[in-house]
């Protein structure tokens, strides 16, 4: 074997060895067809876990937020309603969003907060590889800081520090190396926190460690 | 469902798995490959009937995993960090300490390729197309398939040669 029939066959053996044990969802081509939003018949899209929504008041400053689940498939819109945010007033939006597909359910639900300015984080939990933790100001600029910012951002500007940002601004952070603005459905900020093996458990601790001032 | 979801449901259950593979080895990272298939995928079946009836939707799709994955490097300018350590990954499989050394070079050599070399290394030597097949699915020149994969190869070979003259045996080996 000649020096350059060696490398190919190195190549080939490096190449094979990242595309080893890759596997496409049995639903994937669901998923893509939900997504398109070009389905004729509207079909309720089944969310494997539960949905959280984590409430904060815009005048906190530096506060941990609390975490709320509603287990179960595809919420239905009452269900979705009664998630209402501590000592909030006026109209706020949940964006419930499957994970994968960039397609959301929207539902608005009382609640607000003070000053003007909303701040909602839902966290959309599912179970292995590709589960997500959702950050979404729909209104106001916030920063957001916290261990989990900090552990979960590697590319945030400054890497450590606490994180700008601005209405209309879409911010992604993952682990694993990966980024994926998966869903912008409106104006607003969306920042997605992605872990690649994420349980229940860590989005919890995830979600709970982000300040919101 | 209508016809023609039905149809690329089939599609995406025959092909799909080869298309995810074919996206990883181009990006060398699955998750980016999944969600660059998902955006493909999303912008064929919205031009689905028109893409079937044209005869070659696979290809059409291959096509537009390559230039997604080149535009997608284009626009993030930032490396994919390399976060694993071959060890790490290759739970279980034993190699040789030079062997082991050499591979990893390949491995970060490759990941280091420019978007452009690194599509015509994994289409050519991977996929085994000829340089005519690989220009035709990257959209580029006979010539370019040419000088891409000369300088990719020349990157990765003087790898290969650095990692092997510095491969020693550990220490304790019996002589």
């Amino acid at each position: 074997m000649n020096a350059d029939d060696r490398l190919v066959s190195m190549i080939e053996a490096c190449v094979e060895h990242e595309v080893r044990e890759v596997r496409l969802p049995a639903d994937f081509a669901e998923r893509i067809i939900v997504s398109t939003g070009r389905r004729r018949r509207p079909k309720r899209f089944p969310i494997a876990v539960g949905m959280a929504v984590l409430t904060t008041a815009a005048a906190v400053v530096a506060a941990p937020v609390s975490l709320q689940f509603l287990a179960g498939p595809d919420p239905a819109p009452e269900a979705t309603a009664a998630l209402r945010p501590r000592a909030l007033e006026g109209r706020v939006t949940v964006t419930v969003l499957p994970p994968g597909t960039g397609h959301s359910t929207r539902v608005d639900a009382p609640g607000g907060v003070e000053d003007g300015r909303s701040v909602w984080t839902v966290a959309y939990l599912r179970e292995g590889p590709q589960s997500y933790v959702w950050i979404r100001v729909i209104s106001g600029d916030v920063t957001l800081e916290g261990a989990a910012v900090e552990h979960y951002a590697p590319r945030a500007p400054g890497g450590r520090e606490p994180v700008p940002v601005s209405r209309g601004e879409a911010r992604a952070w993952s682990t694993g190396g990966h980024q994926n603005v998966v869903f912008q459905p409106e104006p607003g900020l969306v920042i997605l926190v992605r872990g690649r093996q994420m349980s229940r458990e860590e989005a919890v601790r995830i979600a709970e460690g982000v300040r919101v001032r | 469902m209508d016809e023609a979801e039905a149809d690329f449901t089939r599609f995406v259950r025959e092909r799909g798995p080869g298309l995810l593979r074919f996206a990883t080895a181009l990006t060398g990272d699955r998750h980016h490959a999944e969600d660059l298939l998902q955006a493909v995928l999303e912008r064929t079946y919205s031009r689905w009937t028109k893409i079937s009836h044209r005869g070659d939707p696979e290809w059409y799709v291959r096509r537009s995993i390559v230039n997604a994955a080149k535009d997608g490097w284009r626009g993030d300018n930032r490396r994919i960090a390399v976060l694993e350590r071959l060890g790490a990954e290759d739970e279980g499989v034993c190699l040789p300490f030079d062997e082991y050394v050499t591979r990893d070079a390949v491995r970060r050599s490759l990941r280091d390729l420019s978007p452009g070399q690194r599509t015509v290394v994994v289409l050519r030597y991977w996929e085994g197309l000829s340089e005519a097949e690989t220009a035709d699915l990257m959209g580029v020149s006979v010539g370019t398939v040419k000088s891409q994969a000369h300088r990719a190869m020349k990157t990765l070979r003087a790898s290969l040669e650095l990692s092997e003259a510095f491969a020693v045996a550990p220490a304790g080996r019996a002589s």
